[in-house]
């Protein structure tokens, strides 16, 4: 009696066990986003590679021979154009029946602002011709918004747009000034000669000076009693030649300016709609929300408009949301509509989410979560808070090891501080993941010098990469569509090897900006030469990193 | 199993490394036979092994260049018509429009200076090298083996 009760016990634990090994390798296989032989070849590589060099690597959805993303690639006649801000806006008009954008927690109508920034457009070209509009107003407020929006609309007459990080203490090149307040006027101490006119951007912080100087405008007053606008009229000349124009110059806190063409624009639209996968594509019903912190204050001005020109174009939504240095919570701020978020990879409010404290029962599902997620599937049983259930996706933005040395064009003096900027590791990533409940996606910027991410990671890549990976590297998964990239030894790191797929950064492609300075131009061009030059390679000084096996970038901490 | 044992106590699958730095990952054959070829000076001997059959690779060198012709396989890959060039000097063949295996010297004779062609071929052969130039990726150059061609 006891073999025959033994014998069945055993029969029914070897049955368990194989049904749930069964079970478990058939509904793993049949519920991943993507199958690990897809995750292992991400990148197109190209077959040969010069000494000292890695091959090229590319996009996987960008093969080789194949034209990277260089525009919208609309028609004109029996041609094809790159297209330009000016059909963008217009694309957008045509969308806005019901769509809006929110500023300082205030929703306003793209119509709405259409018409405020077609008013101040015009107002732009009468007063500067074809000189620069400099914009030292923050774009999170209807102002500043406005002024940026009606300097793009006027680059296509030649003027150009100069978003700057404060108001200028030297004299430069600039016709038209937007300022914030009357506090800054009164800090500028008698420069506002400089400029033919000046725009104060919110007329209602600080006092007005006695006498108003005649250069001297409100915001308020130019755009008064404009109506809801709907249309947006742009026609491109038949020589195409408004896509070669300059649509706007950033400057950075080091004082150095880089242009950007109309082409990095589109082609950075472009990348960012090919960024999304089958069945998952941006649509109107995307709502995105731009978080804006102290981290990114210097480059969101620049590096916001792919993102928010897309689900414009889209007939989404958008919100810029503009977070103070003592606030951590998210969840209260952002708008619940929000499926889109771009937000900085080190910001505090996504260690306070980490952070909050949780019953037993959700560190369960927690974990849970995470396990399906390393294995593939993804879940969002787990989702903290009620504000993201309409979250999809989670765009964190991190900076290159060292934006200044990339942008002065300079081999960095000091050695790296480890893990200076706060990347995350992959478990983390999933741990945000599970409890935004959407998915996550790292983009890489080097925001002074490249237009949108240089690489981002996959829409469904959930791997959590081993801790002595971790540790020392970055994951920032395959080149943007817009872009090709290889690596490069560098007599300043002699340990990394081209043989092993390590080496200094270098990229080429449609979104890269110009320096403005004739003399950074000049290192520039010297540098360019040391690296292969004419072949239009721009080395991402000090940025040092490696291809994995798995085609996607990584970048040594 | 380690599905089931992380679903039940909370842990989770770690992934492979894919960079290479810990040395975990041992490369294999396949993994070398994929690496990409360094460009640079190639042998007529060294080139030969490139046609498509001991290699899936296929260079073809025109006038000194090399140019990786392996996304052309239906047209220089084996079976193909101009399959014979894959892995040889096909400056010769070009230039007199001519597919035959005459027009080809083997990887251990001298190599091929082009000095009896006319002018007419010389300038058809100008057209295939622009036209590999702006088609092909070009890799390298094919000099002569000291004591093999020389």
């Amino acid at each position: 009696m006891l073999y025959l009760s033994l014998k069945l016990a055993t029969s029914i634990l070897l049955v368990l066990v194989a049904s749930i090994w069964f079970g478990s390798k058939l509904v793993i296989n049949s519920r991943r986003d993507l199958h690990p032989i897809a995750l292992n070849g991400q990148a197109n590589v190209g077959p040969t590679r010069k000494e000292k060099e890695t091959a090229v690597y590319r996009n996987f959805t960008v093969p080789p021979g194949f034209p990277l993303s260089t525009g919208l690639g609309l028609s004109m006649g029996y041609k094809l154009r790159n297209g330009n801000f000016g059909d963008i806006w217009s694309n957008i008009m045509s969308l806005s029946a019901r769509n809006y954008v929110e500023l300082s927690g205030r929703e306003y109508s793209v119509k709405k602002i259409n018409a405020l920034a077609k008013c101040l457009s015009k107002f732009v070209i009468q007063q500067s011709g074809s000189g620069r509009l400099g914009i030292a107003a923050p774009i999170f407020e209807l102002p500043g918004f406005t002024v940026a929006i009606a300097g793009f609309m006027s680059s296509l007459s030649n003027v150009v747009p100069v978003f700057l990080t404060s108001v200028p203490r030297s004299k430069q090149e600039l016709d038209i000034l937007a300022i914030d307040s009357w506090t800054t006027f009164h800090q500028m101490n008698g420069s506002c000669e400089w400029y033919k006119i000046i725009i104060v951007c919110n007329e209602n912080t600080g006092q007005p000076p006695q006498t108003i100087p005649q250069n001297v405008v409100t915001w308020k007053d130019l755009v008064s009693d404009q109506a809801d606008d709907p249309v947006f009229e742009y026609a491109p000349p038949k020589d195409n030649c408004d896509d070669a124009k300059l649509l706007a110059i950033t400057s950075s806190p080091w004082n150095l300016n880089t242009s950007f063409s109309h082409m990095a624009l589109v082609s950075s639209v472009s990348a960012f709609i090919k960024s999304f996968p089958m069945d998952n594509e941006i649509s109107g019903k995307d709502h995105l929300t731009v978080v804006i912190e102290e981290a990114t204050k210097y480059y969101y001005p620049i590096q916001v408009w792919t993102k928010l020109l897309t689900t414009l174009l889209h007939g989404g939504s958008t919100s810029i949301l503009f977070i103070k240095p003592n606030e951590t919570d998210l969840q209260s701020r952002i708008n619940e509509k929000t499926s889109l978020l771009q937000i900085d990879s080190s910001s505090p409010l996504l260690d306070s989410i980490l952070q909050s404290p949780t019953t037993a029962f959700k560190k369960v599902k927690l974990g849970w979560a995470l396990s399906l997620l390393s294995e593939g599937i993804f879940t969002s049983s787990a989702l903290s808070h009620q504000a993201f259930q309409n979250m999809r996706c989670m765009f964190l933005s991190a900076t290159v090891g060292d934006t200044r040395a990339v942008t002065a064009m300079e081999i960095p003096s000091r050695k790296l501080q480890g893990n200076a900027k706060g990347s995350r590791s992959t478990l983390t990533l999933n741990k945000l993941r599970a409890l935004l409940g959407s998915r996550l996606i790292v983009e890489l910027y080097s925001p002074f010098v490249v237009m949108g991410p240089i690489a981002c990671t996959n829409f469904f890549d959930y791997r959590v990469l081993p801790e002595s990976v971790d540790s020392r590297l970055s994951h920032y998964g395959p080149i943007g569509t817009s872009l090709e990239a290889k690596l490069v030894e560098d007599e300043h790191k002699p340990e990394l090897q081209s043989s092993r797929r390590q080496g200094m950064l270098c990229i080429r492609g449609f979104t890269i900006g110009k320096p403005v300075e004739p003399e950074r131009l000049e290192r520039a061009i010297k540098i360019v030469e040391k690296f292969d030059g004419g072949e239009g390679w721009m080395p991402m000084l000090g940025v040092y990193g490696l291809f994995g096996k798995d085609g996607c970038f990584y970048e040594f901490k | 199993m380690s599905f089931v044992k992380n679903f039940l106590f909370g842990g989770v699958k770690t992934s492979d490394d894919p960079t290479g730095l810990t040395g975990d990952v041992v490369d294999n054959q396949t993994e070398k036979a994929e690496e990409p070829i360094v460009e640079g000076k190639f042998f007529p001997r060294t080139l030969y092994k490139y046609n498509g059959h001991d290699d899936e690779k296929i260079f073809i060198a025109i006038k000194g260049k090399v140019f990786d012709c392996s996304q052309g396989r239906q047209f220089y890959g084996p079976s193909g018509p101009y399959s014979n060039f894959a892995g040889h000097d096909a400056s010769r063949g070009l230039a007199t429009n001519s597919f035959e295996l005459e027009t080809l010297r083997h990887w251990d004779q001298p190599m091929d200076d082009l000095s009896d062609l006319s002018g007419q071929d010389l300038e058809s052969l100008n057209g295939w090298l622009e036209h590999f130039q702006n088609k092909y990726p070009c890799i390298g150059e094919l000099v002569p083996e000291p004591g093999v061609n020389v």
